[in-house]
């Protein structure tokens, strides 16, 4: 069948199709022609497809419902993404579609079998059945898993990032390019502000674009699709003060006018002074028996079949309406030669002049008429019509047709207003969202917003409004028992459902929707929100429906689906490098999380390396300690107040440990604090702790009118630790700074050079042997590593890593806060009780601390030493007895006494040289002994040696 | 102690070694001179945008109450200056070119000079400066990169949420933001009427946001440059 086969039109006038590019793409593996512009779904209805889905609950047909990516009932899966909107997707060359929720296929389903057991699954009946015998429940839960739903995930498509984030900036935001918005656009950019005009469909005008008989337009202006709406457009286009964003979905308005906005490359967040919302309206479709079967749609999706993609919607219409655009529609579909075969209004005059004019062209038009059902069997063939209760007219009548329109009320679309509550400053409504009609009326409201917006944005002015007033639901709902009157076709809940649970006593919006999941699905109550609104006021009173909660469901965002890829954007997960990164990775290291920064745990066995370090000489990068420099002359007066210890005692070259804490005592943060100049300190904090310790010297800083400041100069240097008993030696051969035991000092600092780099060198001792800490500006670092190993290589110098680290400070007994403390340990309940001076000035922490020196301990630190080679997991309880007493920190295999050993938190009683305390080894509980003494080297002869 | 004379690597110079990156020295650093083909980054340059490691500039951080008066040893407009806004001024150090005064806040400064002149532009100002006031070098501390074109804009609308735009951020203005989930002072400083952003950082993000700056100007048409390129185009950081 050649492409412009049985079901295309003659070329419409402004027709968004290129007839003279054709394009090939599969559908469930089959090759359809089509043209460029046409979506998939105008494709394939243009081939005669009339079927596109298959419901969620019952796998009934489904075909277009409302052609403008509102709907569920053309959701395919297109390559690996699941739930594309059939009718909005473009095709293009080798483009790949699937059917879903079908099997074997979209024609014949196996589970439509679920339509004729739809009594056996009222609304709600997950809630009612399934529960006993329990397992029930579980193959139940599974298997309406497999049944229900839409498309399937590919959990092994490709994860590349096809999404980025945009941040773009404008004075004005304009939602919805129809004449309104347009109109609104022009009149930002004349008054000289900055405007973004964002619109979902690919090209400007708005329902102009495809309603030709709009009766604002004039009658017949707009014919031949070049009325004023491609003026405006043209008008737009000219201008270079508009940032125009076509196929852009604007999901989400947030605070101080954030509107998230989905294009196909990604979201873009769009902050905006000021918002006009010219959104339009949304036709809604009507409630009958059988009003989702194939061939009945809303008539705006008609309309734009016939006039976008030239696509004959139907040989033979009826079209039911509940307002005047039903006639326009008619009109037009007339215009193209598609025949009407009666127009069903439900209300009482028809005196447009489409009306007449149909009329004088042979039309049949039923006014007090409404459809009651439509027959057919997986497609319309017929409706059946009816008079409304009431009225005195004929009987019920039968329509053959093979499309049956639906032009239910035009509801204001207005999620997005409603998104922020029922008002929001900063944002204008223009156009029909707030009920302009007629194209004179909706060009001024929309200029008028317009230069009102570009106002306030100019002036920080804001203004609020709501959207119109809706005008009473018609609250005659259809007769009979409605078990297949479909509101939502998401989710397949019937009036009949809806009803049946008000009788089961869900009286608010709110709750019903909950329980029936009406309004809950991909159209997230853009069918049926009306539909459900009106329900409930029908029923309020007698039943108390819509007496309580809402007129309608509260609308959140996302407006419409938006995929999770797009939300997440490209990665960006910063995480900190050391400057030595490079070469831990050439080393092979196993690398770590340690807070913000990527660390070396080992460089193949741990064991080894801390063999090194007690027997030879080690190295560690701890270019991530957290390193500030403390200047001026209020300096040492600073140091003072934050840290627990005396600090502006501490002579020039010298260094002290410092121990810092929170205002009620608990401590926050340890490091050493080398005093370089009278005007000049280095500290280092704990690695993870760099960012928060720098806010909390500023914090304390700011406040005094002091001349004590504080940089942070983490990155600067990189640092590493030299350890071991040939230490010395090792840098011996790279500097000329007397490195002897009486020349440099344990606790002191120099500066000089080593390899020809100016650096600063402590002298101290984590791991408990002879060390420096050598700290060079960063750039120099891996030039460093490599003088420091090569020096070292004669000595059997090895680099260590976080592991080794971590089993010899644990030998030192020295702990690492955050890791052997918690959020209540005190100086004292480490034992660091010589590191607090309560004789000293007022300091941070000082008034708790008075009070945990007042009261006594209530817990220790203290070591243990298990009876062998095992040892219990960090983190489990102590045991005295069966009861626990307190729980262990860091565990370990000492390296030097072949036993198990660790930290842990015991109460004061138990905090005795050789108390037996028992901790847990797998289940079993073990004991060990409690020391107070580091198991290695207690007097530090080595560290000073 | 005599070896080769000690090699200064920028954070990126890995990342961009693996980027084909051919590298040079400049004033001691390791600096990409180009990453193979300098013709198509100075199109880059003059088309959409390029993005090149501006690390070894000299930053010196001055802080403290009688900050403007110091830096106004170096830059003699810094006294006037407004937060946010940056200065310009002949060097008047011995290696002389130019320095940027950046003011950051009400008491902080960065001071910007030709790479190497840090420490001397520190000695002068502790010389000639305030007592009240405090000047250290950060140059090791601080990442750079320079990202110059015309789709500048567009890359930066990429990384932050910040309106960069020439209405918002004119030039020779300076203000700190989140640039890729990142804390980082940005400065704009145009350059033969082509736009120049510099984007500073602290060096451990240094090797992440540049995989992130080079991404971002690979979707917008352009990608990294080396000194050959800019130097094509007169262009000094």
């Amino acid at each position: 069948m050649p492409a412009d086969g049985k079901y295309r039109l003659p070329p419409q006038p402004g027709e968004a199709i290129d007839r003279a590019s054709p394009v090939e793409f599969e559908f469930d593996g089959r090759q359809v022609k089509g043209f460029r512009g046409d979506t998939i779904a105008s494709a394939l209805y243009a081939e005669g497809t009339r079927v596109f889905s298959r419901s969620f609950k019952y796998h009934r047909p489904r075909g277009l419902l409302c052609c403008s990516g509102n709907c569920p009932n053309c959701l395919v899966t297109v390559g690996e993404e699941p739930n594309v909107r059939a009718c909005t997707r473009p095709i293009e060359p080798g483009l790949q579609a699937q059917s879903q929720n079908a099997w074997p296929s979209l024609g014949f389903d196996v589970l439509s079998l679920l339509d004729r057991l739809h009594w056996l699954m009222p609304v709600g009946f997950y809630y009612k059945t399934l529960h006993r015998p329990k397992a029930l429940w579980l193959l139940g839960r599974q298997l309406i898993r497999r049944v229900g739903g839409l498309g399937s995930i590919d959990i092994n498509a490709g994860h590349e990032p096809e999404f980025s984030t945009r941040n773009l900036h404008a004075d004005v935001a304009v939602v919805g390019g129809g004449p309104a918005g347009m109109a609104a656009a022009l009149a930002v950019a004349e008054a000289g502000a900055s405007v973004t005009l964002v619109d979902e469909q690919p090209a400007l005008g708005g329902h102009l674009r495809y309603a030709r008989r709009d009766g604002g337009v004039g009658d017949g202006e707009n014919r031949q699709g070049n009325g004023p709406a491609t003026g405006l457009a043209d008008e737009v286009g000219r201008s270079a003060d508009i940032r125009t964003l076509l196929g852009a979905t604007v999901f989400g308005l947030y605070q101080d006018n954030l509107l998230a906005v989905l294009t196909g490359d990604g979201v873009v967040r769009l902050r905006a002074k000021h918002v006009v919302l010219a959104t339009g309206t949304q036709e809604s479709p009507l409630l009958f028996e059988n009003n989702d079967l194939p061939g009945i749609m809303l008539s705006t999706a008609a309309l734009r079949l016939a006039s976008l993609y030239g696509v004959l919607p139907g040989r033979r219409a009826v079209v039911a309406t509940e307002t005047a655009e039903g006639y326009r529609t008619a009109l037009q579909l007339l215009d193209a030669g598609i025949e009407i075969a009666a127009v069903v209004d439900c209300s009482e005059s028809a005196g447009t002049g489409a009306a007449e004019e149909l009329r004088d062209r042979g039309v049949a038009i039923l006014t007090q008429h409404r459809v009651v059902k439509a027959s057919g069997r997986g497609r319309v063939k017929g409706a059946v019509v009816a008079p409304v209760e009431g009225a005195s007219a004929t009987g019920t009548r039968k329509f053959r047709c093979d499309l049956l329109l639906m032009s239910g009320y035009h509801q204001p679309v207005d999620g997005l207003l409603h998104q922020m509550g029922a008002t929001q400053p900063g944002v204008t409504l223009a156009g029909g969202v707030c009920g302009a009609e007629g194209m004179e009326e909706v060009t001024r409201q929309g200029r008028e917003a317009g230069l009102k917006a570009a106002e306030a944005a100019s002036t920080g002015g804001s203004s609020a409004e709501a959207a119109r007033e809706d005008p009473a639901f018609s609250p005659d709902l259809p007769a009979g028992k409605n078990e297949r009157t479909y509101v939502c076709f998401c989710e397949d809940v019937s009036l009949h459902d809806i009803e049946q649970a008000i009788d089961e006593g869900f009286a608010d919006i709110q709750t019903l929707k909950r329980y029936t999941t009406v309004t809950m699905g991909p159209c997230q109550g853009k069918m049926c929100g009306r539909a459900l609104a009106g329900i409930c006021s029908a029923h309020s009173g007698a039943d108390g429906v819509g007496t309580m909660g809402d007129a309608y469901t509260t609308s959140r965002p996302p407006y419409q689906p938006v995929p999770l890829a797009a939300l997440a954007g490209r990665e960006r997960m910063p995480m900190k490098r050391s400057p030595l990164d490079q070469v831990h990775r050439r080393l092979g290291a196993t690398m770590v999380e340690s807070g913000p920064w990527l660390r070396p745990h080992n460089y193949g066995s741990p064991a080894d390396e801390c063999a090194a370090v007690r027997e030879r000489v080690g190295i560690i990068d701890v270019s991530t300690l957290g390193k500030m420099e403390v200047l001026g002359s209020d300096g040492p007066q600073l140091l003072d107040r934050l840290y627990t210890y005396r600090f502006s005692d501490l002579a020039v070259g010298r260094i002290r440990y410092g121990l810092m804490t929170s205002d009620n005592g608990v401590i926050l943060d340890d490091g050493t604090v080398a005093r370089l100049a009278e005007d000049r300190y280095f500290v280092t904090t704990t690695s993870g702790n760099a960012d928060v310790i720098e806010e909390w010297f500023n914090w304390w800083n700011a406040g005094a009118a002091n001349n004590a400041h504080v940089v942070n100069v983490t990155a600067a240097y990189g640092a590493v630790n030299v350890a071991g008993p040939r230490a010395r030696e090792t840098l011996a051969k790279l500097t000329g700074i007397d490195l002897s035991r009486r020349g440099f000092r344990y606790m002191r600092s120099v500066e000089g050079e080593v390899a020809g780099v100016p650096c600063l060198l402590l002298r101290i001792g984590f791991v408990g042997e002879t060390g420096w800490e050598v700290h060079f500006p960063a750039e120099y670092a891996e030039y460093m590593w490599d003088a420091i190993m090569d020096a070292g290589s004669e000595f059997g110098i090895s680099p260590f890593g976080l592991e080794a680290q971590r089993i010899l400070r644990l030998e030192k007994g020295h702990v690492i806060v955050g890791q052997d403390t918690d959020a209540v340990s005190t100086p004292y309940d480490v034992g660091s009780d010589w590191a607090v001076r309560l004789d000293k000035d007022d300091f941070i922490g000082r008034g708790g601390l008075v009070v945990a020196s007042d009261r006594g301990l209530w817990q220790r630190l203290v070591g243990f030493i298990t009876q062998d080679a095992s040892y219990p997991e960090d983190g489990t309880p102590v045991m005295s007895g069966s009861r626990p007493i307190g729980r262990v920190t860091s565990a370990r295999l000492s390296p030097t006494m072949k036993q198990g050993f660790g930290l842990a938190w015991v109460p004061p009683e138990f905090a005795r040289e050789g108390e037996a305390i028992e901790v847990l080894i797998g289940d079993r509980p073990v004991t060990a002994r409690v020391t107070l003494h580091p198991v290695y080297d207690p007097e530090g002869h080595r560290l000073r040696s | 102690m005599a070896g080769p004379a000690p090699e200064r690597r920028t954070a990126m110079y890995h990342v961009q070694a693996a980027m084909g990156a051919v590298m040079a020295d400049a004033d001691g650093w390791q600096l990409p001179l180009h990453y193979g083909n300098a013709g198509q980054e100075g199109r880059w340059l003059r088309e959409t945008v390029g993005v090149s490691d501006a690390s070894p500039l000299g930053k010196v951080r001055v802080v403290g109450a009688e900050a403007p008066q110091s830096v106004a040893a170096l830059v003699q407009s810094a006294g006037e200056q407004a937060v946010g806004s940056v200065a310009e001024a002949d060097s008047p150090l011995e290696r002389g070119g130019k320095l940027l005064s950046a003011r950051l806040t009400q008491d902080e400064f960065l001071v910007l000079s030709p790479a190497g002149v840090a420490p001397s532009a520190v000695e002068a100002m502790r010389r000639e400066g305030s007592d009240c006031a405090y000047a250290v070098d950060v140059t090791s501390g601080l990442c750079a990169v320079a990202i110059v074109g015309p789709s500048t804009h567009e890359l930066m609308s990429r990384v932050t949420d910040l309106d960069t735009s020439p209405r918002a951020l004119p030039d020779l203005a300076c203000v700190q933001s989140r640039f890729a989930e990142v804390q980082a002072l940005l400065l704009r400083r145009d350059v033969n009427d082509m736009p120049m952003y510099q984007l500073y950082a602290g060096r451990e993000f240094g090797e992440y946001l540049w995989e992130v700056l080079v991404e971002s100007a690979r979707e917008v048409g352009g990608g990294p440059v080396g000194t050959e390129a800019l130097l094509g185009l007169r262009v000094t950081c």
